[in-house]
């Protein structure tokens, strides 16, 4: 599994939108809206979000890997969202239609 | 994947899971609680009690509008009926719009005073927005001809606004009992075999929780003597109010009850999600506030719930699953701020409440909508529908803007200010968490489902028309996320207690800025993490659907078992008796057996005295009394 890298376009859009919202607000005097420790931490919200992000990613990802992630059987009716709706050529969409097909 | 992987590591890693997010809840959120424990109760000051001017009237309780309706519906003929479906919700909204504040109804019934309709600001604001709703779900599922599912619909609404208008508890419990059978209805009309077990379980569930909730009402009433639905103060109440407490946070999905949510609500209706989506829920939502504000270790359970789910929507692969996890993250935030219990918080947990009813619902339409007209439900199988999907996707994105708290679209007007009322109690960890499950829906429900339902690889999915009334209602929840989030005002003015919060600060918005675009980056680098895989998601239902075979064994075969044998052993020893009675000298001691021939052992009539021996003697007695009777004369 490679991670994806973004191109070089990417990149710079990436930047310039990391220097307005991280410079912008430096460049507008303003008081925190709820002062607490963070407060002082320069970008505080763009590093938060950066880590809050990766880790619930990477934490999700390992223990979906580890243990929650388990086969379509593993409640041995069939699958996790039904009995192969899609292969059965849309048996819900059968039963809608079926409904349906009294009406308009 | 790991089919073949033993339960008990499932059940080791749950319990791991949980175990962790306990942990780190209470590292994170820990000091910050800890101070709280000791001042909460005392320094901070709880919403006021809502006294409106009282209204006696002759109102009758704008559920019975949908239960006696449901009831034209159900004889109805087929054009009446679906003009019905989306009528009576329409009168249902006109009547509640037009319900003067501090409307109050009372009745008496076998010696207790019941309150069916108790009007207040927070119960108004409740019963507009379910109402609201319900004709939305109306006009979403306008084109299904399908008796049972409109009636149940009707009466799953009957039953939201019953108990949020309830003022008493018996009125409360017979209302969402009806919530639990009605909303069954909408997940067994799928009519696929998954649909029955999972509502045979959803059912079994609120049953339970339905018969706690009763044991605690009962309990209130005889410790009490009232059974008026009102608030408990922290601690107080005793048995009583924690059962009453457990029933109403099993209805709310706080785990580890909440895992039925996840479990059903992608098993009903198309149309039946929509309803499921924004009444359940928020009903319970609803009845804590009335009774539970302040209650500390709401706060906790809250920030839990807010962010355990988002580690299972990053992980599922159905499309209505994973917006059942985010239902699941966004109503901890409302249970965190009953928690703190202060009137802003109040307020906040009121105000996401609605706006959560408004972009979920929307998004369970937009993913209905996909369902309908693909076939397909998993993110495995879809894929590359933008642009065959144009409308629904955009649709659905406004839905994903208002989740994630972006600003112009109401999630931002309401995530914030239950974010803000924890910070205004200094509850910093708390404040963390909730940010944490704002950078989790965005991803889950903002980014990962769009990618991979419409923007990921084209798979050349055929795609059928959808019906025009779909399309109309998802227009119609698209404009109120956006109209509420443009203009909070809009909403603040029907809040419970006075705003005096803006949420359209420079700092506030910096804040959204740079934390989203960030989150946006991670998302970009790390999303072969997220590809989806065709899994089951163990979650904390595998305790019952695993241990059934168990508990079937324990309760039935094995009850049934000792039945059996109890009943063979009591044939024995009848056989035993009779055989005995027959020949009770075979009794003592040392009698010798019978040695078994072909001639029977007894025969009645060899063994029966001759017919005139008993006639002679009964003559002989008559002719004596005959004689004596002569004698004495």
């Amino acid at each position: 599994m490679k991670l994806q890298r973004p191109g070089a376009r990417g990149w710079i859009v990436a930047l310039v939108l990391a220097l307005v919202v991280i410079v912008g607000p430096m460049l507008v005097p303003h008081a925190e809206e709820h002062e607490a420790w963070w407060s002082s931490i320069p970008a505080w919200w763009a590093i938060f979000g950066l880590l809050a992000a990766s880790a619930a990613i990477l934490l999700s990802a390992l223990l979906g890997w580890m243990f929650l992630e388990q086969g379509e059987d593993f409640y041995g009716e069939g699958s996790e969202g039904g009995d192969g709706l899609e292969e059965e050529g849309g048996r819900d969409d059968a039963n809608t239609a079926r409904r349906e097909g009294r009406s308009r | 994947m790991n089919g073949s992987r033993d339960i008990s590591t499932a059940r080791v890693g749950l319990a791991l899971l949980l175990a962790a997010v306990a942990i780190g809840v209470w590292v994170v959120a820990g000091p910050s609680l800890a101070d709280a424990q000791t001042t909460h109760a005392q320094t901070v000051e709880l919403a006021p009690r809502l006294a409106p001017e009282v209204v006696h009237g002759s109102a009758w309780p704008p559920a019975m509008i949908l239960v006696l309706g449901s009831l034209l519906v159900i004889v109805s003929p087929r054009r009446l009926r679906s003009a019905l479906a989306v009528l009576l919700p329409a009168a249902a909204l006109y009547y509640v719009w037009v319900l003067p504040d501090g409307s109050l109804v009372q009745l008496s019934f076998s010696g207790l005073d019941l309150t069916v309709l108790r009007a207040d600001r927070l119960s108004l604001i409740f019963g507009k927005i379910f109402a609201l709703v319900g004709l939305l779900g109306a006009i979403f599922a306008w084109h299904v001809d399908d008796r049972r599912q409109q009636v149940a619909a009707l009466l799953y609404n009957a039953g939201s606004l019953g108990v949020t208008f309830a003022g008493d508890y018996f009125t409360l419990y017979a209302f969402w009992e009806l919530m639990a059978v009605a909303s069954v209805l909408l997940i067994w009309a799928r009519d696929r075999s998954d649909s029955q077990a999972a509502g045979r379980r959803y059912i079994l569930v609120h049953l339970t929780g339905g018969a706690v909730l009763l044991a605690g009402i009962l309990l209130h009433l005889h410790g009490t003597g009232s059974i008026a639905f009102d608030r408990f103060l922290p601690g107080e109440g005793g048995l009583a109010a924690w059962l009453i407490l457990v029933s109403f946070s099993l209805n709310a999905g706080v785990p580890p009850l909440g895992a039925w949510l996840p479990d059903a609500y992608p098993r009903a209706t198309i149309t039946g999600a929509v309803f499921m989506s924004a009444l359940t829920s928020k009903t319970a939502v609803y009845t804590l506030l009335r009774g539970y504000p302040g209650w500390e270790i709401l706060i906790v359970f809250g920030a839990v719930m807010a962010v355990y789910s988002v580690v299972y929507a990053l992980l599922a692969n159905d499309i209505r699953r994973i917006l059942a996890y985010s239902i699941i993250s966004q109503v901890g935030y409302m249970v965190t701020a009953v928690g703190i219990g202060t009137a802003m918080a109040v307020n906040g947990a009121t105000v996401h409440a609605v706006s959560h009813i408004l972009y979920k619902a929307l998004l369970f339409m937009a993913a209905g909508a996909v369902i309908y007209s693909t076939g397909r439900e998993k993110l495995t199988d879809l894929g590359g529908l933008w642009r065959r999907q144009k409308l629904i996707f955009s649709l659905y994105i406004v839905g994903a803007l208002s989740i994630s708290g972006i600003p112009l679209w109401n999630g931002f007007i309401s995530k914030s200010m239950v974010i803000a009322a924890a910070g205004e109690e200094h509850l910093n960890g708390v404040y963390l968490l909730l940010m944490v499950a704002s950078v989790g829906s965005f991803l889950h429900t903002g980014l990962r489902l769009p990618y991979y339902a419409w923007m990921g690889k084209d798979r050349g999915i055929e795609t059928r028309p959808i019906p025009v009334n779909m399309i109309v209602a998802m227009v119609l929840g698209a404009l109120l996320c956006t109209v509420t989030g443009v203009a909070p005002g809009s909403l603040y003015r029907y809040l419970p207690y006075a705003v005096h919060w803006n949420p359209w600060t420079f700092p506030h918005l910096v804040e959204t800025a740079q934390m989203l675009l960030f989150a946006f980056f991670a998302f970009w680098v790390l999303r072969p993490l997220l590809v989806p895989r065709a899994v089951v998601v163990v979650d904390v239902d595998v305790v019952y659907r695993k241990s059934a075979p168990l508990l079937r064994w324990i309760f039935v075969d094995a009850v049934g078992a000792v039945f059996d044998a109890s009943e063979a052993v009591m044939q024995r020893v009848a056989h035993g008796v009779v055989e005995s009675m027959r020949d009770p000298l075979r009794l003592v001691p040392g009698y010798p057996r019978r040695v078994h021939t072909d001639e029977p052992d007894f025969d009645e009539d060899r063994a029966r005295p001759p017919l005139i021996l008993p006639l002679g003697l009964a003559l002989a007695v008559l002719a004596i009394l005959w004689l004596v009777a002569r004698l004495v004369r």
